[in-house]
């Protein structure tokens, strides 16, 4: 395993497998997918572990610059002493892959993982602000910057979002930061149909209620206030009103935190094995994908995004279900990845969600061979 | 340093231009082709008046049809297009050469779908960004991205420059409001990209359209995020009578953790101005701050207390908070219409660089300073709370030195806002206008890679061409029509 400790390293690596015509794994600490499990077995890993630094914080600026093999607890801990946070909640789901380890800016950024609060602040892609990167000629490249508008030039940042690490090796990553909110509460419905979860985020996203966090897991519904004390109890006031025929119940401190921290890391799937998908779909029509699925498999529902989100459980010994996942996410015109999964072969295949139209294809290709024509880094296709 | 340069007129294609004229209007209908000069003059310029020159056709598209026959046959001759919505732009992202042919989106005006359970709009790209708000707001929601401009930009253009406005410090910019596009390809296809909003199949490639500049496509059709209306805003009004100090009040503002929607910025020359434009009714002072705050009458008397109590801590002349909605729409028709109040006592030059909060007192020091080294005025109005600065240099537009000599100081501000940490662009784009100064935010292998992104999308270069990269880095592929 190769240990570079700056860009300079990283820059010789790359040319020197350039030279050699070889692959390259890039790796932060493995906590989501073992892609050298999943790719070639000849490849070098490359290991980010040593560009750990958080390089530059201004609270009074909403940024934070950070390397990408940083953590993200120390990113977060930066961030806690000024009362700040990432806003779009990173996911972490180490521990539903059972790999207890710490994930990295880099691997969130490259995986563009958000978490819950996306349902109100936006995801990974609209917080980051620049990044740094050497791209599979060896060139050390950088896009956008530290400020929150910025049209300068094409966006190469954004684009390195969710690209998995295909189109060059993140060195630095610039993120906004947001003040953290004065209070925030859950708010629980009991016992709820997807068909009944669904009226409730229409109803609640449909107002100016401001709802951070809309997710849906074992039949219950729980929505997450943020605000000054005044604005949560004039909400929660005013969602009561309007829904007097739900009993709900409010859930505060420790409790609350527990929620939106399983949320986030889908610890309520915790000790069930299967192939665990993440499909992107309109609100609309994730009630009836949702009970295709369950037609088809055996399989355990959560939504999340107020119902942009569907995360399926398909349980074990349904090991051909990528096929239908994906052909039904295309009948809803959803976007389905593979976060987990036995079949090594399957997660090769779908943890990158292709394009299904040729012309998407064969442009994503071209954007590959510009960044790293001698396709020496991951290979999304 | 001279003046902004356009290339030099391809004179084979000029040769052409009645077998263009020709094959644009049997693809589309005369009607839609406008080719003699006195009317092709009505193109030759943006929002930017200082560059003017008109194109060889325009082609005034009805739908994503028209746009892709248009482009098929210009790929075909190897005409540059000039994609153009309302033509407001302030950096001269619609300014055409002699042998380019001008695609309008304006006749493209529909709202085609408005879905509230999915919270999005679908319209046409040549809808006013007004015109989308108009359209939800009976039910309850608003689009975020406000222009200045917005009375009379279009959603292509917003797209192709990823605008922003007052607002956006809560809500962000085009790009965090978009969730897909109908775009037309250099071959001639109509694309449907989507979706950045939860996952989208593949690269996120609208994150390179969103801020493209007409340089990837032509967009025909968006499906944009819309939010719900907040019960109710209402603007503080806080003067001070030092930059310096009304730009600390922002960054205390934003460092105390209140997240206002909106935190404006005026200096002494622009509220003179806008005031007898106007009458908003401004206290006169050196720094003006507007900060715009949401909710139900107590949410927001809540937070105008937090805000003044910190903006008092730097003793500012005046602090007064908007006391009806007929208040507040006139203090924000004031700041809305500054550019244009400007406009009529004075020539001016826009800038848009964009700094960290943090560096806004150092950065206002700095243009001040430059502003007497040049002897030129600098008014300012920008949008403070995202860094967003808007420098107007006042000059003769009449007078060529005076011009040139406005040229360089808006240069020399623009270093500045990037010496600091900032950029060269916020939300009115790159263009001609800051073109050469990409160099010295970016290194040319960085230029380089954006352009081969351009490549995927646009192998001959034929899209908006002589923008937003260095003529001289852009030359070999522009020549040759691609690598």
């Amino acid at each position: 395993m190769l240990h570079p400790r700056d860009t300079n390293d990283i820059q010789e690596i790359v040319l020197e497998k350039l030279a050699k015509n070889s692959a390259l794994l890039i790796q932060g600490n493995q906590s989501q997918i073992d892609f050298a499990r999943l790719d070639q077995q000849n490849s070098d890993i490359i290991s980010m572990c040593d560009l750990n630094q958080v390089k530059l914080y201004e609270p009074g600026a909403l940024y934070i610059v950070a390397q990408a093999g940083a953590s993200l607890s120390e990113i977060e801990k930066t961030l806690d002493a000024h009362n700040q946070m990432l806003a779009f909640e990173p996911m972490n789901i180490s521990q539903s892959l059972s790999h207890d380890s710490e994930p990295t800016i880099g691997g969130i950024v490259a995986t563009n993982l958000s978490g819950s609060r996306r349902v109100l602040m936006g995801g990974c892609r609209d917080h980051v602000l620049g990044v740094e990167f050497i791209n599979g000629a060896g060139e050390f490249i950088t896009s956008g910057g530290r400020v929150m508008k910025n049209v300068t030039g094409l966006d190469l940042a954004k684009l390195q979002c969710g690209a998995y690490g295909s189109l060059g090796i993140l060195t630095q990553i610039v993120l906004k930061t947001m003040p953290k909110p004065e209070v925030e509460i859950t708010i629980k419905f009991e016992n709820r149909s997807i068909e009944k979860a669904i009226e409730i985020f229409t109803f609640v996203m449909g107002n100016s209620f401001e709802i951070s966090g809309a997710v849906y897991w074992n039949n219950d519904v729980y929505l997450r206030l943020s605000g000054f004390e005044i604005q949560i109890q004039n909400r929660l006031e005013r969602i009561k009103n309007k829904m007097n025929n739900f009993s709900i119940t409010i859930i505060e401190n420790e409790l609350h935190q527990d929620i939106w921290q399983s949320a986030n890391t889908l610890s309520y799937l915790n000790g069930l094995d299967g192939d665990l998908w993440q499909i992107a779909i309109k609100p609309s029509a994730v009630a009836i994908l949702s009970s295709e699925i369950k037609s088809h498999f055996n399989a355990n529902i959560s939504l999340d995004l107020a119902g942009g989100r569907l995360f399926a459980l398909i349980h074990q010994g349904e090991d051909n279900n990528a096929h239908d996942i994906k052909a039904l996410s295309e009948k809803y015109q959803a976007t389905a990845r593979l976060l987990r999964s036995n079949n090594a072969q399957n997660l090769k295949q779908y943890r990158f969600a292709k394009p299904e139209n040729e012309s998407l294809k064969k442009i994503n290709q071209s954007i590959k061979k510009q960044f790293d024509p001698m396709n020496i880094f991951n290979s999304p296709f | 340093m001279s003046f902004i340069q356009m290339p030099l007129a391809d004179q084979r294609i000029l040769s052409h231009k009645e077998e263009v004229i020709f094959a644009l209007a049997e693809a589309l209908g005369i009607e839609k082709i406008i080719h003699h000069p006195q009317e092709t003059i009505a193109y030759e310029c943006d929002a930017l008046t200082a560059y003017r020159c008109p194109p060889m056709a325009v082609v005034l598209c009805e739908n994503s049809e028209d746009v892709a026959k248009a482009v098929k046959i210009c790929y075909q001759f190897s005409i540059p297009m000039i994609p153009r919505g309302a033509g407001t732009s302030l950096s001269g992202g619609s300014l055409p050469t002699q042998d380019s042919v001008v695609i309008s989106t304006a006749r493209l005006t529909d709202v085609l779908e408005i879905d509230t359970v999915n919270r999005s709009i679908k319209v046409q790209s040549g809808i006013t960004n007004i015109k989308v708000s108009e359209a939800v707001n009976a039910h309850g929601f608003f689009y975020a991205p406000d222009p200045s401009s917005q009375l009379a930009c279009v959603i292509s253009g917003n797209i192709a420059m990823n605008s922003g406005g007052a607002h956006c410090l809560k809500y962000g910019v085009t790009t965090n409001n978009l969730i897909s596009v109908k775009m037309v390809t250099y071959e001639g296809e109509i694309l449907e990209i989507d979706s950045a909003l939860v996952d989208c199949a593949g690269y996120d490639l609208l994150s390179l359209i969103c801020g493209s500049e007409g340089q990837l496509g032509i967009i025909t059709e968006a499906t944009l995020k819309i939010l719900t209306l907040p019960e109710g805003a209402r603007p503080i009004m806080i003067g001070y009578d030092d930059a310096e100090i009304a730009g600390q009040c922002v960054a205390d503002i934003i460092q105390a953790g209140l997240l206002p929607v909106a935190i404006e910025y005026m200096d002494r020359p622009c509220i003179e101005v806008v005031e007898d434009f106007a009458k908003a009714g401004y206290p006169q002072c050196e720094a003006l701050l507007i900060i715009e705050v949401e909710g139900n009458d107590e949410e927001i008397d809540f937070q105008l207390e937090k805000i003044k109590a910190i903006a008092s801590k730097l003793k500012p002349v005046e602090m007064r908070a908007s006391k009806s909605k007929e208040e507040s729409l006139l203090i924000w028709k004031g700041r809305k219409s500054a550019f244009g109040a400007m406009g009529q006592v004075n020539d001016y030059i826009c800038l848009d660089g964009t700094v960290p909060i943090s560096a806004l007192p150092k950065t206002l020091k700095n243009i001040g300073e430059l502003s007497k080294q040049y002897g030129l005025q600098v008014a300012n109005v920008f949008h403070a709370g995202d860094g967003n600065m808007h420098p107007l240099i006042l000059y003769n537009a009449n007078d060529e030195k005076e011009q040139l000599k406005a040229e360089e100081l808006g240069a020399e501000i623009l270093l500045a806002c990037v010496e600091v940490g900032g950029c060269l662009s916020g939300e009115h784009g790159v263009g001609i206008e800051k073109r050469d100064l990409m160099t010295k935010q970016f290194a040319l292998q960085d230029l380089e890679m954006q352009m081969k992104v351009k490549d995927v999308f646009d192998p001959k270069w034929l899209f908006n061409p002589a923008k937003v990269f260095p003529l001289e880095v852009s030359k070999k592929r522009r020549l040759k029509g691609g690598l």
